[in-house]
């Protein structure tokens, strides 16, 4: 097609210098009338009346339709009235010749008076210069798409367009997509089945399409009516040409929630991590805001939180311990993630449950076209991915595994640790199912699993274990909804047979069946709204202690199961006042039932909870509600964007908070259980105010951001000197309310595009805990405020990648931190003999600074399309400067004396090397 | 099971991690807290011994003692028993009468006035201990032999535990002297060899503590108390140890199990922070001042155990002594004298005489040739 019209282009050039006879063609005058005519009668009509001749694809014109009325008009006017609003152009030479053509207009001359009078705006033409580009774009972003049944007059009023954007290789739908129409403001972003729904005044547009890792397109529509229009995009990274960054990555500028952290597979991979897996929290934790208490720990501090404040979803399913191998790796399988949200301020009102933050990893769907994998090849563990098409273009799935083989880093010991073991392993599975165009269906499933001893008789096991099934269904163009059932669990094992009269086995799990409804209204151009209700119910064994065997004296001891019911309806509307102005305002409106069967412990009010001062027991029958819980959740933010690139943004959000993981180790460990609330232990309530500046800079290709927040924290859970968190049947006795208090500004920056890309952050921020009920029979630091656990002042981070051609790259990681606090001795005494410390309050200081590069180099093989394999190669280096950072610092009395050890987990440079093949 | 957490984590922390000494910033005027170490015996024959003593800088080895003090001990029922202080922070008396029918509290008058004095609490009796089992274990993990406790109470009412234990064993010089070194010149024989059989004595520094509350009786059955690393010295000839057994009300066992937990089993990957440790001894005269210590009382059980060699053989102890031969000039002999080694044999063809480091020699530079009145 393009190579005829060309060719045509060419025979009109040689004719230039007769320009000024298309005038003369054009001056005859026509009287017509036509209804609902095609154009092959116009046309004929038209030859009949006067000496030119038409040339057109009849195919591109068979839905036109004509209708027209016209007396004595010149045939230019005539066909100005009738191609008006359409992708239809014409021109006439000299000769009497008329070309219509579609989406682009034949140039028969160079006169400049003719082109000023072409209007621009309506007409898109195909230039010398532009050709080299324009063929570098997407093939279909030449096309002109038509949207609704084809009409030469425009209704007045907007239509809207809905549909999906997908993958071009893969089929997968992709997320966050930003859709503007030119000129900006009115943007869309695509929800996380791909779907967008745009409200646009009818008439021709151009769709700026964008999203992280891909290519930027543009698509040129006339909207005629509502209807539907799926795209197809190409990833960024598969190209081999220079990426041309023409126009605006604005997400972070445009979104008008504040806090807000997303990275996509791709940028998580090339930062090093230790291994050299890539390793999703790990990076996560290099961004502003987001810290955590050491190297051996992955749980989460976002803004002052604690580990459990952070709601961890995978595709749905809440994980409730995201690491293996005590906490040096992330649960994530890295070759099914596709991306990583982290939500630290504006938590959308679909999300509830936790008070501090919502860290969503959602998981690629199947190629939907070929059967791909992959397998890579790591120190510690080994991965394979399958995934393709069930059924081409329709079903597909993708399923990953990965296992350590870490036995053998455990077998390098000296001898006495030989009889240790320790192992892991994940397994995802998802399936898509494209019903039809307005239903889909999705299955998810992830199973993990931990286990180890090390030097002793006593095995530890722990795993996650979620289903979930979600029907996505299209009411219209202008209402989705998605419906999910899910069941996640987490358990835990140990056992000890070493002493066969105190040999035991104790377990503890949580379990959560989900119900999930959430709906999104496209109800106008200024409104979307979502709604929606999430239901949880929990079943919690809090522990159940039995013996090993018949030799053993253990009394079982099974602590009575915890019932829970969490119910929430949410209304969110995003409203865009004007291209400038925008809100959401949302509310969650909670309920949390704690259940029986239970009996409840009763004790006095308003004094101490001790297990002397119980006055009785109160037994609740099975369903019956002891203890309600309720309040609403406020979800407001706002965007004002004083330039194109220069918005600044505010938002408060409160939470609640209705399960409590009781841990008194400074890490999460893998012996932690979970609580829910009742009739002692009252909800965690968080409520946090934000204001942030977001500029972006160099075509929107450097994006900085500063955010300030400050945070308040009620219920949050502290313990009893010595208290007992597992198998404890009173342990309100054992825990106390804490108010907590957070602040900070979070400087970032970001480079999206180019040979270096990668982030700076500078957090500085404060978190406080205050405990100072007199009821609750305890104040820590004499009720002062002190400094939590993961009170980190300063905080820079930065992830670079610098990309020397197509195959080779190097990433960098710097990172420095000031050491958390901890609580040292301040004095010594003798007793029991041996010299013994005194601890000074409560983190009363800090653990040295923490500082570390990572350097590592990745080689990708070549990138010829059609090979069996594609292999990649990292080679790097941990810790390149061999710093040992102290991860902590503690007194032992040993022999009698007292000996200090500051303890670093990393404590050299480690290199790693990881190769991977994809298939 | 805690136990075995920090276990599994030590032992995490010697794969990956890496730990190196660290002194805690100086602290400039550290508190000077109060700190009583009490147990009321109430064995008939046995005194009762507590020492108080101060709280004092980091790194300074001296214990502070709190001299001049009025020690008593306070029935409910209005009986009063008054210490004798016999020096350096210790205090004595006899309260084998004290009746297990009322509680006590322990009353303190400092030399400068000060008013301290315990919450009033019941004795209690500690069951006997049943037997000091050990085992020889040649697994990578105890290589060694670990020696037990195993008691139990037939009313399942003591349930809370702590043990203390002294250690002594017999051991032989690595070489049987028969010349002695006097400073003009080599001598004669010991006559007879004193220096060659000794006792060396020590007593348990850490914590040892049992519970029974989770099972259905009241049985501790092999409780460790300690380890003896394989081939060591104590098992070289004849190994004794002494256990003393005392039960304790729950508030004292929480209060010695944070005690434990804060000094001797911290430092994990998981970061277990200390707790703030409230014991049961308050300052009358100023409430916000710290008071360190848990006082209890009731009787004490012992029971001794012997280990010979030939129980847990093979053991191969190595003192890891050199033998010198030096010739009998008297520089060489007093140069090597003066390094702190010493004589043991002559040899006369040719002439030399043997030295060597001198705890190979002389037992009684580690240990008492004086042998227990009960061996």
């Amino acid at each position: 097609m393009r190579r005829s019209l060309l060719t045509l282009l060419a025979v009109f050039l040689a004719a230039l210098s007769a320009a000024y006879a298309q005038q003369k063609a054009a001056e005859n005058r026509l009287s017509l009338s036509l209804s609902h005519a095609r154009l092959d009668s116009l046309v004929s009509r038209i030859e009949a009346q006067i000496p030119v001749r038409f040339y057109y694809d009849a195919t591109s014109f068979d839905s036109l339709d004509v209708d027209l009325n016209v007396s004595n008009i010149p045939l230019d006017q005539l066909l100005d009235q009738l191609f008006r609003n359409t992708a239809f152009h014409y021109a006439i030479d000299a000769d009497g010749n008329v070309f219509l053509t579609k989406g682009w207009t034949i140039q028969t001359g160079l006169a400049p008076a003719v082109s000023n009078q072409l209007d621009s705006a309506r007409r898109t033409s195909i230039r010398f210069g532009e050709e080299k580009n324009a063929r570098h774009k997407e093939s279909s972003e030449s096309k002109l798409y038509d949207i609704g049944p084809r009409t030469n007059t425009f209704a007045p009023g907007k239509a809207v367009i809905s549909g999906v954007v997908r993958n071009a290789r893969t089929g997968e739908p992709i997320a966050n997509v930003v859709i503007s129409p030119e000129p900006p403001g009115m943007a869309t972003v695509t929800d996380r089945y791909g779907y967008y729904s745009i409200s646009l005044p009818r008439g021709h547009h151009t769709l700026n399409v964008q999203g992280l890792g891909l290519r930027d397109s543009h698509f040129q529509l006339m909207l005629y009516s509502d209807g539907k229009m799926d795209m197809d995009l190409r990833e960024q990274v598969t190209t081999l040409r220079e990426v041309i960054v023409s126009s605006q990555k604005t997400l972070n500028v445009n979104r008008v929630q504040l806090g807000v952290e997303q990275l996509n597979i791709q940028q998580i991979k090339q930062v090093p991590t230790v291994m050299g897996e890539a390793d999703i929290l790990r990076v996560v934790l290099t961004l502003p805001g987001v810290k955590s208490v050491g190297e051996a720990s992955t749980g989460l501090n976002v803004r002052g939180s604690s580990a459990d404040q952070n709601l961890i979803l995978f595709n749905d399913a809440t994980i409730y311990n995201p690491s293996h191998f005590f906490g040096f790796f992330s649960a994530f399988n890295p070759e099914v993630v596709k991306g990583v949200e982290l939500y630290k301020s504006s938590i959308p009102a679909q999300y509830g449950g936790r008070v501090a933050s919502v860290l969503d990893v959602t998981a690629r769907e199947g190629n939907k076209k070929e059967f791909t994998g992959s397998a890579g090849i790591g120190l510690l563990t080994s991965r394979v991915t399958i995934e393709g098409p069930l059924d081409k273009d329709k079903t597909s799935f993708i399923a990953g595994g990965r296992a350590t083989y870490a036995d053998w880093l455990l077998n390098l010991l000296p001898q006495e640790y030989k009889h240790s073991k320790a192992s892991f392993s994940d397994f995802n599975l998802l399936i898509s199912h494209n019903i039809n165009e307005k239903n889909n269906l999705y299955l998810s499933g992830y199973l993990s699993n931990d286990r180890f001893n090390l030097n002793s008789d006593t095995f530890y096991k722990y795993g996650n274990r979620d289903l979930n099934i979600k029907w996505k269904h299209t009411f219209s163009n202008k209402v989705t909804g998605a419906y999910t059932l899910g069941y996640d669990r987490y358990q835990y094992n140990i056992s000890s047979d070493g002493n066969p009269v105190n040999g035991f086995k104790l377990s503890f799990d949580i379990n959560q069946f989900n119900l999930k409804a959430d709906h999104t209204w496209y109800l106008n151009a200024r409104n979307t709204v979502d709604f929606g209700l999430n239901s949880i119910r929990y079943i919690l064994h809090p522990g159940n202690y039995e013996p090993y065997d018949t030799s053993s004296l253990v009394t079982p001891n099974k602590m009575q199961p915890e019932y829970g019911q969490e119910n929430a309806i949410y209304v969110s509307d995003r409203i865009t006042v004007n291209p400038v102005f925008s809100v959401v305002a949302g509310i969650r409106y909670s309920l949390f039932g704690y259940l029986g069967p239970h009996t409840e412990n009763l004790y006095p009010e308003g004094q101490p909870k001790t297990v002397l001062d119980q006055i009785g027991t109160a037994y609740f029958a099975g369903g019956k509600l002891i203890k309600t819980y309720q309040g609403p959740e406020y979800r407001l933010s706002a965007r004002y964007a004083l330039t194109n690139s220069f918005s600044i943004k505010a938002g408060y959000n409160s939470l609640r908070q209705y399960t409590h993981m009781l841990s008194n180790t400074t890490s999460m460990a893998p012996t932690d259980i979970w609580k829910l609330s009742d009739p002692h232990i009252r909800p965690q309530l968080g409520d946090q105010l934000s204001l942030g500046l977001y500029k972006n800079m160099a075509s929107n290709t450097i994006e900085t951001s500063v955010e300030v927040y400050y945070k308040h924290l009620h219920d949050y859970l502290d313990y009893r000197s010595g208290a007992t968190l597992i198998l404890n049947p009173h342990i309100e006795t054992d825990v106390l309310n804490s108010k907590g208090k957070a602040y900070g500004v979070e400087l970032s920056i970001r480079k999206t595009a180019g040979h270096l890309t990668g982030w700076l952050s500078y957090t500085w921020s404060r978190t406080f805990l205050k405990t100072d009920d007199p009821t609750a029979g305890e104040i820590v630091n004499h009720g002062n405020w002190y400094p939590a656990d993961f009170d980190i002042p300063n905080d820079f981070s930065a992830a670079i990648n610098y990309r020397l051609n197509h195959r080779f790259s190097i990433s960098g990681n710097f990172l420095y931190y000031t050491g958390r606090p901890i609580t040292l001795p301040i004095a010594e005494y003798y007793y029991a003999n041996s010299a013994r410390v005194l601890y000074s309050d409560r983190n009363a200081y800090r653990i040295p600074d923490y500082f570390r590069t990572d350097l590592s180099l990745n080689l990708d093989g070549n990138y010829k399309v059609h090979q069996r394999t594609h292999n990649s190669w990292t080679i790097g280096v941990y810790n390149l400067t061999g710093r040992k950072n102290p991860y902590n610092v503690y007194f032992l009395s040993e022999n009698g004396g007292i000996n200090g050890y500051k303890l670093s987990i990393f404590g050299s440079a480690i290199p790693f090397i990881n190769f991977n093949i994809r298939f | 099971m805690k136990t075995g957490i920090s276990f599994l984590l030590i032992a995490i922390i010697s794969i990956l991690g890496c730990k190196q000494s660290y002194l805690p910033p100086a602290i400039a005027n550290p508190p000077n807290y109060l700190v009583v170490e009490a147990f009321l015996n109430t064995n008939a024959g046995e005194n009762t011994v507590i020492r108080l003593s101060h709280t004092v800088k980091l790194d300074t080895p001296l214990i502070s003692p709190e001299q001049g003090a009025t020690v008593t001990v306070e029935g409910a029922d209005n009986t009063l028993y008054k210490f004798d202080e016999s020096g350096n922070g210790a205090y004595t008396a006899s309260l084998s009468t004290l009746n297990y029918n009322t509680s006590y509290r322990l009353h303190i008058v400092t030399a400068t006035g000060k008013q301290y004095a315990s919450d009033y609490f019941p004795l209690i009796a500690s069951p006997p201990i049943d037997s000091i089992s050990f085992k020889r274990m040649d697994d990578d993990d105890h290589k060694g032999v670990t020696v037990y406790a195993n008691t139990h109470d037939p009313q399942n009412k003591t349930r809370f535990y702590r043990w203390e234990y002294e250690e002594t064993w017999e051991f032989h010089s690595a070489y049987f002297a028969n010349i002695q070194y006097v400073p003009r010149g080599m001598t004669a024989n010991y006559s007879p060899n004193t220096i060659s059989t000794c006792w060396h004595n020590d007593n348990s520094t850490s914590i040892i503590l049992g519970t029974s509350t989770q099972l259905a009786s009241d049985v501790i059955h092999e409780a460790p108390l300690l380890q003896i690393p394989l081939n060591s010295q104590q098992i070289s000839v004849r190994y004794s140890i002494l256990v003393k057994q005392y039960a304790l009300p729950q508030a004292a066992f929480d209060w010695w199990q944070i005690l434990q937990k804060n000094s001797e089993q911290i430092g994990s990957i998981f970061g277990v922070q200390p707790s703030a440790n409230k014991g049961n001894m308050h300052c009358l005269t100023d409430t916000a001042e710290q008071v360190l210590g848990f006082v209890s009382g009731g009787s004490v059980q012992s029971l001794r155990t012997f280990i010979t060699i030939d129980q847990v053989r093979p053991w191969f102890y190595d003192p890891e002594c050199a033998d010198y031969k030096v010739p009998p000039i008297p520089d060489s002999i007093a140069f090597y004298y003066s390094i702190g080694y010493l004589p043991w044999k002559a040899d006369f063809n040719p002439p030399l005489t043997h030295m060597a480091p001198g705890r190979c020699v002389d037992c009684t530079l580690s240990g008492t040739n004086q042998r227990p009145y009960w061996w």
